[in-house]
């Protein structure tokens, strides 16, 4: 979906006079999002890179208070602890899997949906898929408890009529993992769709027609029509999402997690939660933050890199 | 056309946000708040002074009657802002520099910050001002908010004991028993209310014993090993408890061990709830009013306030949770309840630039002074007498029906209130519990609220350390043969010395060990 | 003959894992609105497996309707999500259509500017610093600038006008038609399924959004929804003696009425999901 002959015509007159025209336009547009983004999101990362590396105190603030010693202190505090290790792993273990289920999850069921030619149907499971991402995750731990608790959750009921035994799903780390993972999954699956369903209806119609008339079944036109026209809208979800490789979903994991399941459950956001708690340690969690950016950093240039290959590029 | 009506609207827009840049208010001066500038400026006229109170932890509905009685009873204005106890929103606005007049700290290691950070007011020199609220407190309590020999905070009284173990009365009786006095005993409960299908489903689905697991902080109220704990004379594992008057980590001690071994004989038996650890107070409420458990552990004011007993028997209406009303006693001690020493954390503060507001500072003191007298108490705690309350012919308080109103009472309480008074008048339905669990519950208490984190240690991973491993030894997943080199791992990798070696320090500035 | 049976078999097919997606969605939902209408004692009695209400009761509707400041914090968050979504789009699909011209000077600069601060962000006490030097605090507004723009939406969006043919804006510019002029009258048009889909990522963000509302707003009368209807949720977790806990089915009502108008505003944005076909009719 690239454009082979974008620039033939305005090539030559690059810096010519309706060009010129056109950068006056493109700034005047570009100038107030270019102005919020200096003020709320570039004036808040300086602050925050100041805090990493000083004692902030709260009186003397960012600018007045000391450095610290030695200026890393808040980010060896982090990578020193016991915990560093286990919490990347299940933090990148956690995120991956939500994200490498979930988008093509998500992608299938755009694709089913466009596929349906029961009009009803349709916008009956388009809006039913929607629905759970306005369910809070105190709500849907209550939910969880309901269906897989060991003492009378419904699945457990079941099993122990059928088999005698139970699972604990809820205190067993390696279930509890799966159950954090799939649980954002129904959440958030039908509400990813809605960008891929966007793109799916920016297809040319007769993209299709001219396949069908050509005998391809509509099974193959989702392989050879479907599919790539809407992969750059694929791999640009992906790529961003590996921007956010270290967030695995704090707001869940604190209302859901328990001391039995820290084993593989515990992330970095929990972590600064629970050592920010006692003393408001403003700097460790800047640090932690950048920390965070770093690692983003550099695997969205990765991904990028990667994903250049297939004529999808951030920049 | 159009085109012009894009141009007006970017121009708007780059309008908004520029003119907003400039107007900087200063730091004094919320510019947020008009309201706030008549105060300062009014000097001696008869506008009523405007006092910012902020980092109350619960929203004041607007059908409040107590704060504008408080408001017109002295003569100032009370600009509250509620937070929801959530401390973050207090360190951005003082990082802002907008200090509030007053506002609540939710630990005391935050007030030691705060003060280092010279945000507070020595309130040593102004004792006087306020002799109410200075004869209200311990020695030990104004110890808690004494650093460097200055006073830089206003305690809260402390509450009383409510938690104790809790029993299904009528299963008890079906089973023609009696409550327990030993854990041989306590057993044999157990195992009966586990295998007779006392809630009758047919199904072999009850655990006697149920309850939640976590911070002794956050599982206040509730918990479920505390009962064992308490028995051999130990606190909640994370805890630093004082031991032949010195600081000790609760779980390293051999009891502790020896209170383990314990809970396991009971989960072997298959009578104790396998995910107590996953349970919150919702489930554990519904797990108890659905006949999966008999003996649980917490505070009356879960389990026995009337709306609550309302939610206890409607599946089981013979259903009757009452305390346990003999302790467990083994040779290490009796069962009962773990405290925190610092008791209720919260504590109010005083902008230490108040001194340049001399009239303001006036107010502030005398506010909190009138607090602490008998009237202002009595409004705080119960409320507006005649509406909320009224003082019979024995001068004792009576509870009037509007007094249930008061659900947001525990939030403007600044001070605290005559907690054993406050219980016993507001859940009258449930008084003889308060008192047991207040007068006859042994309470052990902990003391690591008090100690501040020292330099390099971080207590959180200690404790969330302690708390998994404790977990998976009880449950079985981590054999009693490792706990040697599970204690070794806690001194080794988490330098568990240098925190008891401070709180040893800590605790012998505040008295606490000779 | 053939085809056409296949052509069955491929619907049905269809259909039906759609129909077992639609339930494993809809039960869950269904439970919550039952849970919000059937008396918690009932609740209970059904061991809290309850689909359909045998008894309705209000009176958790009534309960949540208590809460203080209720009716203002509703008007709030419509307010905030109306016009904070209008001036969401327009700044991004400004933006973006400008990130997505190629002939643009500096572009990947500004292509990098813009996508920073999804890799960084400054935290909440920086973020708070600024908003109040912007003088923001305490009025709705500081919870619509903070936000006009997700870099993630707007880089989405840049990917979607970028993809639109190419031979729509030359055919213009011959025209001698303006870039603005180009924008309003050429592309917007073609571009409805994003506009919508973008309009109601806002919109759900404005209409979920919960801290902004935490930090930046002290008077309790201009907070937003979801900060009620989290107080409430966490409230269960007090340990005040005097907090009434809310039941279980309170706090379903909490999320049935929190949710329920922003979900009502799905089926009126589906229908540019579905038309691509305009896109198609003026290409061709």
């Amino acid at each position: 979906m690239h454009m082979p002959l974008g620039r033939i015509p305005g090539k030559s007159s690059k810096y010519s006079w309706p060009n010129l025209k056109s950068q006056g336009a493109f700034l005047l547009m570009l100038l107030p999002g270019l102005i919020f983004y200096f003020i709320y999101l570039y004036l808040p990362i300086g602050a925050a890179i100041l805090v990493s590396i000083k004692d902030y105190g709260v009186k003397s603030g960012i600018f007045k208070s000391p450095i610290a010693s030695p200026w890393y202190k808040h980010f060896s505090f982090f990578i020193k602890s016991p915990y560093f290790w286990p919490l990347l792993r299940n933090t990148m273990l956690i995120s991956m899997s939500k994200m490498l289920l979930g988008i093509p999850l998500a992608v299938m069921l755009a694709i089913l949906l466009n596929e349906c030619r029961v009009n009803k149907l349709k916008r009956a499971v388009q809006t039913l898929t929607y629905m759970p991402h306005f369910l809070s995750w105190v709500v849907i731990y209550g939910m969880c408890f309901i269906l897989f608790s060991e003492t009378n959750g419904l699945i457990n009921d079941w099993l122990r009529t059928l088999t005698g035994s139970t699972v604990p799903f809820l205190t067993n780390p390696a279930a509890f993992r799966n159950l954090v993972i799939g649980s954002d999954i129904w959440k958030s699956t039908g509400w990813s769709a809605i960008i891929y369903l966007a793109a799916i209806s920016g297809i040319d119609p007769q993209l299709y027609e001219a396949a069908y008339i050509d005998g391809a079944s509509r099974a193959k036109t989702i392989w050879h029509i479907t599919l790539p026209s809407i992969a750059n809208v694929i791999v640009l979800t992906l790529i961003l999402r590996c921007g956010t490789i270290l967030n695995a979903g704090f707001d869940q994991i604190y209302v859901m997690y328990n001391e039995g399941v820290y084993s593989t459950v515990d992330i970095i956001d929990t972590w600064v939660f629970r050592t920010g708690f006692e003393n408001f340690n403003l700097s460790l969690s800047s640090a932690v933050g950048l920390f965070k950016s770093f690692v983003s950093f550099l695997m969205i240039v990765t991904v990028n890199q990667i994903s250049r290959h297939w004529g999808e590029s951030l920049w | 056309m159009k085109r012009i009506v894009v141009l007006v609207l970017c121009m708007l827009m780059m309008l908004a946000v520029a003119c907003s840049t400039p107007s900087t208010p200063s730091p004094t001066q919320p510019a947020e708040k008009p309201s706030a500038k008549p105060a300062e400026t009014a000097g001696t006229s008869d506008e009523p002074i405007v006092i910012n109170l902020f980092g109350v932890p619960t929203t004041i509905p607007e059908t409040d009657p107590v704060i504008p009685e408080l408001e017109s009873r002295l003569g100032i204005e009370l600009n509250i802002e509620s937070t929801g106890g959530d401390e973050s929103l207090l360190v951005a606005r003082l990082a802002g520099g907008d200090i509030p007049d007053v506002f609540r700290v939710t630990t005391i290691s935050n007030l030691s910050a705060y003060y280092k950070d010279g945000v507070l007011l020595n309130l040593k020199d102004y004792m006087d001002e306020m002799p109410n609220v200075r004869d209200m407190f311990t020695e030990q309590q104004w110890a808690r908010v004494t650093f460097n020999g200055g006073i830089y905070g206003i305690p809260r009284r402390p509450e009383e004991n409510y938690n104790c173990w809790y029993i299904r009365k009528d299963w008890l009786d079906a089973l023609g028993k009696e409550d327990p006095a030993t854990f041989d005993e306590l057993l044999d409960i157990a195992v009966a209310m586990s295998k007779a299908d006392l809630d009758g489903n047919g199904k072999n689905d009850t655990y006697a014993i149920s309850g939640t697991y976590g911070p002794a902080v956050s599982t206040f109220g509730r918990g479920a090993f505390e009962g064992f704990w308490t028995a051999y004379g130990v606190t909640n594992p994370e805890t630093i408890m004082i031991k032949d008057n010195a600081a000790v980590l609760s779980v390293t001690l051999p009891e502790f061990r020896k209170s383990i071994e314990e809970i396991r004989r009971f989960v072997e038996a298959g009578v104790v709830d396998p995910e107590i650890i996953a349970n919150n107070s919702d489930s554990l409420l519904e797990k108890m009013a659905t006949g999966k458990a008999g003996i649980a552990y917490g505070a009356w004011s879960n389990y026995n306030k009337i709306e609550q007993i309302k939610t206890l028997t409607s599946v089981f209406p013979d259903a009757e949770w009452v305390p346990m009303r003999k302790q467990i006693t083994t040779e290490y001690g009796v069962s009962g309840a773990t405290k925190s020493a610092s008791g209720n954390d919260a504590v109010y503060a005083i902008n230490a630039d108040l001194v340049d507001q001399p009239e303001k500072l006036d107010a502030v003191f005398n506010m909190f002074n009138y607090m602490a007298t008998e009237e202002g108490d009595l409004l705080l705690s119960f409320g507006i007498e005649g509406e909320h309350y009224e003082i019979d012919s024995n001068g004792t308080v009576k509870k009037l029906e509007k007094m249930n109103e008061l659900t947001y009472g525990w939030g403007i309480q600044f001070l605290g209130r005559p907690d054993m008074l406050y219980c016993m008048t507001k859940f009258d339905n449930c008084a003889d519990v308060i008192e047991y669990a207040a007068n006859e519950v042994k309470v052990y208490y902990h003391y690591g609220q008090l100690v501040e984190q020292p330099e390099g240690i971080n207590v959180s991973d200690i404790e969330s350390y302690i708390l998994e491993q404790v977990s998976q030894f009880i449950y079985g997943t981590r054999s009693m043969n490792e706990w040697d080199s599970f204690i070794d791992t806690l001194y080794s990798a988490y330098s568990v010395q240098t925190y008891v070696d401070a709180a040893n320090e800590t605790l012998k500035e505040l008295g606490y060990i000779k | 003959m053939v085809k056409h049976s296949k052509n069955r078999i491929y619907n049905f097919t269809v259909n039906t894992i759609l129909i077992l997606i639609g339930l494993v969605c809809f039960f869950p939902m269904l439970y919550v609105v039952s849970v919000s209408l059937t008396p918690y004692e009932e609740y209970l009695r059904q061991g809290g497996i309850v689909l359909f209400p045998r008894k309705i009761t209000f009176e958790a509707y009534v309960q949540f309707w208590k809460e203080p400041y209720i009716m203002e914090c509703f008007r709030n968050t419509v307010f905030i999500t109306v016009f904070g979504t209008m001036s969401n789009i327009l700044v991004t699909v400004l933006m973006a259509y400008a990130l997505s011209r190629k002939n643009l000077i500096f572009g990947k600069f500004f292509t990098f500017y813009c996508l920073t601060p999804l890799l960084i962000t400054g935290g909440l006490v920086p973020t708070y610093l600024i908003v109040r030097n912007t003088g923001l605090l305490n009025s709705l507004s500081a919870l619509i600038i903070p936000s006009l723009v997700s870099p993630y939406i707007l880089l989405i969006t840049r990917s979607f006008f970028s993809s639109i043919d190419s031979s729509l804006y030359e055919s213009a510019r011959i025209d001698g038609a303006g870039e603005f002029r180009i924008l309003f009258a050429i592309i917007l048009p073609v571009s409805l399924p994003i506009i919508a889909t973008i309009g109601l990522m806002y919109g759900v963000a404005h209409w979920n959004q919960y801290f902004a509302s935490l930090m930046y707003i002290s008077d309790s009368a201009k907070r937003t929804l979801q900060v009620v209807l989290r107080e409430m949720l966490n409230r269960a977790s007090s340990m005040e003696s005097d907090v009434v806990v809310p039941t279980r089915t309170l706090q379903m009502a909490g999320v049935v009425v929190s949710a329920v108008p922003i979900i009502l505003v799905y089926p009126f944005l589906q229908k540019h999901f579905t038309q691509g076909i305009m896109l198609g009719a003026i290409k061709g």
